[in-house]
């Protein structure tokens, strides 16, 4: 029993690991001015801010600003939107919406919303 | 050396025991607290199934009505079962959604499966020859989510294997100062494998957790838990996990009704990403339930 329990914690000291991420990347952002009403609401009315989605029955109205904000302050939308896209049922939009809307954003809506984000999401 | 330890602190449980008198009983009366664990370990042959539900935020942004104040989302939901080994020793099986987050939203492990070993060091007995119970708890986690390659900014990019994995070891030490009342000290380390950028590994941590009677079938229960690291402050958007709640021990299951910040129900989870804020209404109700089986 003694055995079997320091091993069991030798084997945990040897898995042990002092990793860290490394400083995130920042694409290139510096030439855009993305602001909502130019560019990002056409993406997320097209996307997200449909019947049965982020417009009456998922958590915000995303059809006005105002509703986004929110989810953009507490970096919900960002994680959902561009950390963990690939992910079946968190990533948005997820895989489970209906066959006519786009199930995954294009590289360059997705690399819109990112300069966006990272310039504070600014509204017009 | 390591075994060498281990025996030492187990001759100095059994020669504790050799003088005691009388063994003072439930402390607590479940092996949990609400977010921490307690002294408490099963007694032998004892299966546990436990069942723990965080909700959303009651108030603030994501809360109030259109959440239905939070039960429409849920944060951490835990399925599992201890099993009591011998009277002393505990082992368990718990699989945790995953909840915490950093303040800027990036997400800890998700969807883990937690390996939870507890050894009773120490039984306070009737006439205060041990004051105190003594109880070491080992917490693995391992985050069995699908490996995310293309992002290398988030911790799911999961480099190496041991990356999908946080580990917590704590040393519980409890007294019950009379019938209706008992106080817990919680010393813990959380080590976490991969951390975001610019965060620390092993962090060491101080908890409280406290139980006091009411009536007969009903008990107030709370616990807190202090990371000790320069990063995790209120300026850089961390709160210190702390929970209140109501036990009910309905003979056979215990079953708790609480309110925390703490949107995760692991140590390995709550204790380094604790981001929502009391005073923001980022609080939310939760519920345990603890169902004893004899095997």
């Amino acid at each position: 029993m003694l055995r079997t329990i320091s091993l069991s914690v030798l084997l945990f000291l040897m898995a042990c690991t002092n990793d860290s991420l490394g400083e995130p990347v920042k694409g290139e952002c510096d030439n855009l001015s993305v602001t909502y009403v130019d560019l990002i609401k056409p993406i997320i009315d097209e996307s997200c801010a449909y019947s049965n989605c982020h417009l009456d029955t998922a958590p915000g109205n995303f059809i006005t600003y105002a509703g986004i904000v929110p989810f953009l302050e507490n970096g919900s939308f960002r994680n959902r939107v561009l950390n963990i896209k690939d992910d079946p049922t968190l990533g948005m939009p997820p895989a489970f919406i209906p066959a006519d809307k786009p199930s995954s954003l294009t590289d360059e809506e997705l690399n819109l919303i990112r300069c966006w984000l990272d310039n504070n999401f600014p509204e017009e | 050396m390591l075994k060498s330890i281990l025996s030492l602190l187990l001759l100095t449980g059994f020669s504790f025991a050799l003088y005691s008198q009388e063994k003072i009983s439930q402390t607590f009366k479940d092996t949990r607290v609400i977010n921490s664990h307690s002294v408490e370990t099963l007694p032998k042959r004892k299966l546990d199934v436990r069942i723990s539900h965080r909700f959303g935020d009651f108030a603030g942004d994501n809360g109030g009505y259109k959440t239905f104040f939070g039960l429409e989302n849920a944060t951490d939901i835990l399925f599992g079962v201890d099993y009591g080994v011998t009277d002393r020793f505990t082992i368990g099986l718990h699989r945790t959604k995953g909840a915490g987050s950093m303040p800027d939203g990036s997400s800890g492990l998700r969807q883990l499966l937690n390996g939870v070993g507890k050894f009773r060091l120490l039984h306070q007995t009737s006439d205060n020859r041990v004051p105190v119970s003594m109880t070491l708890v080992g917490v693995a986690s391992l985050s069995t989510a699908e490996k995310i390659d293309d992002n290398p900014d988030i911790i799911r990019s999961f480099p190496k294997f041991a990356h999908r994995m946080a580990t917590h070891a704590e040393l519980l030490i409890a007294r019950k100062f009379s019938d209706g009342f008992s106080l817990q000290l919680i010393p813990g380390f959380t080590q976490r494998n991969l951390v975001p950028f610019e965060d620390e590994n092993g962090i060491f941590s101080l908890g409280l957790a406290t139980r006091v009677q009411l009536t007969k079938v009903m008990a107030l229960v709370a616990d807190v838990t202090f990371p000790f690291s320069e990063r995790r402050t209120t300026e850089n958007g961390f709160y210190t996990p702390l929970g209140v709640g109501l036990e009910f021990d309905t003979g056979g299951h215990v079953f708790q009704f609480n309110v925390t910040n703490a949107t995760a129900l692991m140590e390995t989870d709550y204790i380094p990403y604790t981001t929502s804020n009391w005073s923001a209404g980022q609080f939310r109700l939760g519920f345990t339930i603890s169902r004893l089986f004899n095997l």
